[in-house]
């Protein structure tokens, strides 16, 4: 298959999943329960001002035509205007958009940083203390709830010490603790993923073959081995940052972080139609965008995948 | 992508079998830690309360390097100059428009930005805002307003009649996206007289429309309405103490004091409203001095608040009463039943243990800062009396019951619903709890009578006015019942309903007070709900900010006047 081909077949499967997607939650946000214009006005409006929003939003029309009149605009460009917000969904994702892109990259960044080299160690050196610790802290940050975690780390770093600011977006310092909280999970996975596929890797044929040979440690572990062993790696990066872009909705809240995943929970409490499904279409993109960069990579990495797929 | 799931699954697998022994040692190697940094910051941090001076060189300490160093030092550079004001909310705003307001507290960062007609002092009377002095007809139906002259909005318009008429105009123009537009009340339309003097027609009269006027409409500028006509007001205009600099939306909004404000200017120059979603992280915020106010804190905290040095502790009591409302059907129809289900529960002691003080026991279905409340006999915990009373109207044995309640709506109301489970059990009474997310559960309220799946429901109802009217006609006119309103109980009584008709039409406030309480008597007596208490909020300060205002309705804080002491 050629490179052409290639693009074109996933680019038609993105859409084809884009489509899919775009259905199941219009549906799933009008099968849930719960007015909007109700919502809107609280509990104590009354009956004509309820009826009045209803209306002003269009939501007094039959679900199918909501549906066409919905698809007919996205495919113009156009996403609607949000119902709590007034304003179009796509100025509120963009204007929130920076900060979950910066929050992930940070966050995959430490992560990555942290979790390869750990990861390798303890896969070369499998009995070692420090390689029983690595694997120990990689479980507890695994397993701990990342919102206990992130009030812990408020209150050392912020309330006790006072060296980072306790909540917010702005300057690097509001950064370090949302992305370091955020990459302790991460790392859990990355590293126990890392020190699995390392071992595989150097316990294959070719590696004997290259020790055998005289190779030095060095360039055995980086050509043979790490290069080997990178495809599970940058699958599970792939995925974290897919996720990561869908907002990391605890954290987001716990720290006062603006991104997407604050906004998408808050849409979907508020029933606002509009900016919930404007906000999941756009992480389905980030997924399928972030999976099909995750398949030039394993090209890259891997020459067998290169022949499989592109020449 | 089936890929990447399998080689996931494998390595899971092949990873299954680590390490549980390690994490001990984790553990104790984490707790070490804590203890150490915990210890080197009471050594080098300075602590908050001295925000002012200015920061003291840190020596650094032998363990630290360079680079931790130079971060303390900057951290601990003062964050609060005296005239900024940061102050943490827990809910985003919505809109920015004066006449799109729904929300409390969005309300009350506008009303820094815009100002009402006529105001509403702490005792809940109404004072004179943009109009100076007003005239109400003998019927009821025309309000003369005299404005204040030399009024200038921040975008440099003047305050006129004019003004006034567009934003009636705009308020009561269906095209414009005003939710609570016939909460204001029935305006038919409004009339230049002069420069500076405006008639408001009412179609009927509405006795509570001066504190209405003070609760809703907020006036923007001319130059505004015209420049947005009936789409949403995006850079507000208004005559408050402050002006509107930026919405940075999820984050801050940022207000800068207005120099040409006609009224006493702030000290405050600058308020920074940031927008923190968790509670507990508005305490530690005001804990690490990163803001001076924060709202609505959680009421664990209340202790641990009251305990800290340097903190003041508000608890006003809000406009949100709380009660059980009782379904019209099967032994609740019964008055009689009711009244026991009112003697079986221990208010008093939910106060107490449960809600952590946080709120006021019912005398009467209103808040005792409302107009019109009048304080009725308590419902005092007698289980004896309730068990009496149930013998007496046929259910010496009890009977079942679903009690429907919201989970994280009000405060502890899992909690409390689940304390009044435990109390209508002692007098046989067996109550199955049903919780629902909010809107789901607002969609279940609405149902017609026989639609519904429960006998009871556990609501708060908050007026944003503190006026009879909005909770008693709100709440206990038949034709608010569902699915039209939200009158939760069903209650159906024509005496009351004319009582109430009758105190919304009412000009003078004796007759109006007097109607009022001749309703309540009714209902209080035949007990449409369980009356549980009003519910008071929790926001603290810095003790060294002063001057700020709590608003009658116990929500909103104006800080027109606040300043820091020191």
């Amino acid at each position: 298959m050629s490179l052409g081909k290639f693009i074109a077949k996933r680019a038609f499967q993105a859409f084809v999943t884009l489509i899919g997607a775009l259905l199941v939650v219009f549906l799933i946000m009008r099968i849930l329960p719960g007015d909007p214009a109700r919502l809107i006005a609280g509990p104590e409006a009354s009956w004509e001002d309820i009826e009045n929003i209803r209306k002003m939003l269009g939501l007094d029309k039959p679900l199918y035509i909501q549906f066409i009149e919905y698809v007919k605009c996205v495919f113009k460009g156009d996403f609607g205007k949000s119902i709590k917000y007034g304003t179009p969904v796509i100025n509120e994702i963009l204007a929130r958009l920076p900060y979950t892109v910066l929050l992930a990259v940070a966050a995959e960044a430490i992560a990555v940083a942290l979790a390869l080299p750990l990861g390798v160690y303890s896969a070369l050196k499998p009995n070692s203390t420090l390689s029983r610790f690595i694997s120990a802290i990689s479980l507890f940050g695994a397993s701990l709830p990342i919102f206990w975690l992130a009030l812990i780390f408020i209150y050392i770093f912020s309330a006790k010490l006072k060296w980072l600011p306790s909540f917010g977006a702005g300057s690097w310092k509001h950064l370090i603790l949302p992305s370091f909280t955020l990459a302790l999970l991460l790392m859990g996975n990355l590293t126990r993923i890392t020190r699995s596929s390392v071992m595989e890797a150097a316990s294959m044929n070719h590696v004997t073959t290259a020790v055998a040979k005289g190779l030095d440690n060095g360039k055995v572990l980086r050509r043979h081995v790490l290069r080997v062993s990178m495809i599970p790696i940058v699958t599970i990066m792939g995925l974290q940052i897919g996720s990561l872009l869908g907002g990391a909705v605890i954290t987001e809240t716990v720290f006062a972080w603006p991104g997407i995943g604050s906004l998408l929970i808050d849409s979907i409490f508020y029933r606002d139609y509009p900016l919930a499904q404007g906000i999941i279409l756009f992480i389905v993109l980030a997924f399928v965008i972030v999976n099909l960069a995750v398949d030039f990579i394993y090209g890259l990495i891997d020459p067998r995948v290169r022949s499989r797929t592109w020449s | 992508m089936p890929q990447f799931k399998s080689s996931n699954v494998k390595t899971e697998k092949a990873l299954s079998t680590t390490l549980i022994i390690a994490i001990v040692a984790l553990i104790v190697v984490v707790a070490v830690a804590g203890v150490l940094a915990t210890r080197k910051g009471g050594e080098t941090a300075t602590p908050t309360q001295t925000a002012t001076t200015p920061s003291p060189t840190t020596t650094p300490s032998p363990t630290q390097t360079q680079t931790t160093t130079t971060t303390i030092a900057t951290q601990t550079t003062p964050t609060t100059a005296k005239t900024l004001l940061k102050v943490a909310i827990g809910t985003d705003l919505d809109t920015v428009d004066p006449h799109g307001q729904t929300t409390t507290t969005v309300f009350n960062v506008m009303r820094h930005v815009y100002e009402p007609l006529v105001a509403l002092n702490e005792k809940g009377e109404v004072v004179p805002c943009l109009a100076e002095r007003w005239e109400v007809s003998s019927d009821g139906l025309v309000y003369t307003l005299y404005l204040r002259k030399g009024v200038k909005f921040h975008d440099g318009s003047m305050l006129d009649a004019e003004t006034v008429k567009m934003n009636f105009d705009r308020w009561l123009d269906p095209t414009v996206k005003v939710p609570l537009r016939s909460q204001l009340g029935p305006v038919d339309h409004v009339e230049v007289v002069d420069q500076y003097t405006v008639k408001v027609y009412l179609k009927e009269p509405f006795a509570p429309f001066l504190r209405s006027l003070a609760s809703y409409l907020l006036i923007a500028s001319k130059e505004a309405i015209k420049k947005y006509g009936n789409s949403t007001i995006e850079q507000p205009a208004g005559t408050g103490p402050f002006r509107f600099v930026a919405w940075e939306k999820g984050k801050r909004v940022v207000l800068e004091r207005f120099d040409e404000f006609w009224g006493e200017k702030p000290l405050i120059q600058r308020i920074e409203w940031y927008i923190i979603p968790e509670a507990s992280t508005r305490v530690t915020a005001l804990l690490a001095g990163d803001v001076d106010f924060a709202y609505n804190l959680p009421a664990t905290d209340l202790d641990r608040l009251k305990a800290s040095p340097g903190i003041t502790v508000l608890t006003p009591t809000s406009n949100r009463v709380i009660f059980i409302a009782l379904l019209p059907k099967g032994p609740l129809a019964d008055p009689l039943v009711r009244q026991a289900l009112n003697y079986a529960v221990d208010k008093n002691a939910i106060i107490q243990n449960i809600l952590f003080g946080l709120a006021v026991e019912a005398d009467s279905p209103l808040p005792s800062h409302f107009f019109g409340y009048v304080p009725m006999p308590k419902y005092d915990y007698n289980p004896q009396k309730a068990k009496e009373l149930l013998a007496q109207a046929g259910y010496p044995n009890g009977f079942k019951m679903v009690l429907l309640h919201p989970t994280g709506r009000y405060l502890m109301d899992k909690q409390v619903a689940e304390a009044i489970q435990a109390y209508l059990s002692q007098i046989g009474v067996q109550v199955e709890l049903k919780t629902m997310d909010w809107p789901s559960f607002v969609s279940e309220l609405l149902k017609p009578l026989d639609q519904k799946t429960f006998d009871a429901v556990l609501l708060g109802w908050g007026a944003f006015v503190a006026d009879a009217y909005f909770t008693l006609n709100g709440q206990f006119l038949s034709t608010n019942a569902p699915p039209k309103g939200l009158a939760a109980a069903h209650y159906n009584n024509s005496v009351v309903d004319n009582l109430l008709l009758q105190a919304a039409r009412e000009t003078d406030d004796n007759k109006r007070k007097e109607l009022y309480k001749q309703a309540i008597e009714i209902i209080w007596k035949d007990a449409p709900w369980i009356f549980l208490y009003t519910q008071k909020n929790f926001y603290a300060s810095t003790s060294k900010l002063a001057g700020y205002q709590i608003h009658v309705d116990g929500e909103q804080v104006y800080f027109f006047k606040a300043y820091f002491t020191g």
